[in-house]
């Protein structure tokens, strides 16, 4: 049920004070946004005015105190961290919310539910330093030197997992009973119903979930420091060092001056506008009815 | 108190006289009882349901006749704390029965729901996909299938142009004669109906009365109905269920001309007057 703009016929005080207290506080965070990206581009406008576009891409090296800008490799580097990640995070995620929903005894599966809530709250730098010591020296056994686009994949993946997998498992929570009920009733089994009618019906649902797993992945920045051995390189193997935007960002800002830290804005913006277009297709995605 | 007793002597007298030829029935259910956790719901219904004709299950809100549809396809095991004690048989088989293929029983026992629940694909995809799981992967036999179907419930014409547009873009009427199509397109000898007009306008109601009325003649249609007149209508048999201290009873089972011109049983007078 909806309440629509005229559904009451008296003013009520209380209901104008709500209307306009909403109104503030979603113009405000609007304003916040624009605000921030409006700072990060004109801080970014310097670097534009001196560099060419096209230097970020084709210049030899990354070395701003030289004049050098080739933020390529970062850019690719960041891309190629998001896409391991989500393709590692997201199966899981879908295996663990069908588990909870459909296999799991109701003890397990709640348990296995605050499990989820409580890795979701966990901070990226506890992350990094478990990758740091565990997983940095397993990949070592396999290859020098271990902090690398794997290190970065691998936990960048457990931490973007809870995130989608609670976003999917609240998405099977509330599909409509009676797709099962009918599913059943044409008699197909559990694991058919979950295959041709659960997934498929929530695969907006768990498209939605991964472009926001996607969107923490490609914006987070310690983890990615701690693991990835940040040197700026396009990686030939997932086993090589890679430096990814954040982390570039952290690292330099400290002591970066004038078109320095102007070009660590155009990292920004870039990272920005990844998101945006992310955010911006997966509304469009979402928002098609017709797409079925 | 007394008149429910005396529920026990018209159905034993009618089980009586239809026990003798079980050939004529597509289900024969004896003493079947259901229970969600320790609360009973339906208790001890025995009742011959003949094939080939329309069946109406009649009775007030909570007499346990939606439940009873349930127990017929074993729809019931979607609830954990179901418990069925008693026998449905289907033909020889006690549906039951832990040796029974639910698949196939789930193949010949089609079921359509109180409101339409198409499942949120294409027209096409929601007919495609049943034929798929039971083994048809043809695709001219497939296609063939879906027109046929679709000409069947009266909806080929108005849906041709648009088989691969969202399912859930039609109307409710039509929504439900889709639901329908699903249920034949799997070719079962039995159609289970929970109050598939219910949630129609009036149109669409008739459209889907016409329908069971044409497909009487080749399938055993179960039908839960709160319409009175609807059930006097379109039924052959009916069978009247009870609220009889929080569970569901079978007062009286009869053809549709016994149970609304000669009730043996008061509450069932009572009751199909009170729609009269």
């Amino acid at each position: 049920m909806t309440l629509s703009k005229n559904s009451t016929s008296y003013p009520s005080i209380a209901d104008s004070v709500l209307k306009w207290l909403l109104v503030a506080v979603g113009g405000l965070s609007i304003v916040i946004m624009m605000l921030i990206t409006v700072f990060i581009f004109t801080e970014s406008i310097s670097a534009f005015k001196i560099i060419d576009i096209e230097r970020f891409f084709f210049d030899e090296r990354w070395n701003p105190t030289a004049g050098e800008f080739y933020m390529l490799p970062m850019l690719v580097g960041s891309l190629l961290l998001m896409a391991g990640s989500i393709a590692i995070a997201v199966p899981l995620a879908v295996l663990v919310a069908v588990f909870n929903n459909f296999y799991a005894p109701k003890v397990l599966s709640v348990a296995c539910r605050r499990l989820v809530e409580i890795l979701a709250g966990i901070p990226s730098v506890v992350y990094g330093l478990w990758g740091l010591v565990t997983l940095v020296p397993m990949i070592i056994m396999i290859q020098s030197p271990g902090t690398s686009l794997l290190a970065g994949i691998i936990v960048l993946a457990i931490m973007i997992f809870p995130t989608i997998t609670i976003l999917i498992d609240s998405a099977i929570r509330s599909l409509p009973k009676h797709y099962i009920e009918a599913s059943v009733a044409i008699g197909l089994k559990r694991w058919s119903t979950i295959i041709s009618v659960v997934l498929p019906a929530l695969r907006k649902s768990i498209f939605a979930g991964s472009i926001l797993g996607a969107a923490r992945a490609i914006g987070e920045t310690m983890a990615v420091l701690m693991v990835c051995g940040n040197v700026v390189q396009l990686p030939d193997s997932v086993f090589e060092p890679m430096r990814a935007l954040t982390s570039n960002i952290a690292l330099e800002m400290a002591y970066a001056m004038e078109l320095h830290r102007s070009s660590l804005f155009v990292s920004a913006l870039l990272l920005l506008c990844i998101v945006f277009v992310m955010m911006f297709g997966k509304e469009m995605i979402l928002r098609d009815k017709n797409h079925v | 108190m007394e008149l429910l007793d005396r529920r026990e002597n018209v159905c034993e007298m009618h089980a009586e006289s239809v026990f003798n030829d079980s050939s004529r029935f597509m289900f024969c259910i004896d003493k079947l009882c259901l229970c969600y956790g320790n609360n009973m719901i339906i208790e001890n219904v025995s009742l011959n349901i003949p094939k080939n004709s329309v069946t109406s299950i009649i009775g007030p809100s909570g007499c346990g006749k939606t439940s009873f549809l349930c127990c017929l396809n074993r729809l019931t095991d979607l609830n954990e704390s179901c418990c069925v004690t008693g026998e449905v048989k289907v033909g020889d088989e006690n549906v039951y029965s832990s040796s029974v293929n639910l698949t196939e029983v789930r193949r010949k026992i089609g079921m359509l729901f109180q409101k339409p629940n198409l499942f949120p694909f294409s027209i096409w995809r929601n007919l495609e996909l049943p034929l798929k799981h039971h083994g048809v992967r043809d695709k001219e036999v497939i296609r063939l299938k879906i027109q046929n179907v679709l000409q069947n419930v009266g909806l080929w014409e108005e849906v041709e142009s648009r088989l691969h547009t969202p399912a859930l873009s039609l109307s409710g009427g039509q929504q439900q004669r889709l639901c329908l199509a699903r249920t034949l397109i799997l070719e079962p000898e039995v159609i289970l109906m929970d109050e598939p007009c219910s949630a129609l306008d009036p149109m669409s109601t008739k459209k889907i009365e016409e329908l069971i009325m044409e497909l009487k003649g080749n399938y055993t249609i179960v039908i839960v109905t709160h319409n009175i007149a609807q059930a006097k209508r379109i039924s052959d048999h009916v069978a009247f269920f009870w609220n009889h201290e929080g569970k569901g009873v079978l007062v009286e089972q009869g053809t549709a001309d016994k149970i609304f011109n000669y009730p043996k049983h008061e509450l069932t007078a009572a009751y199909v007057n009170s729609g009269a």
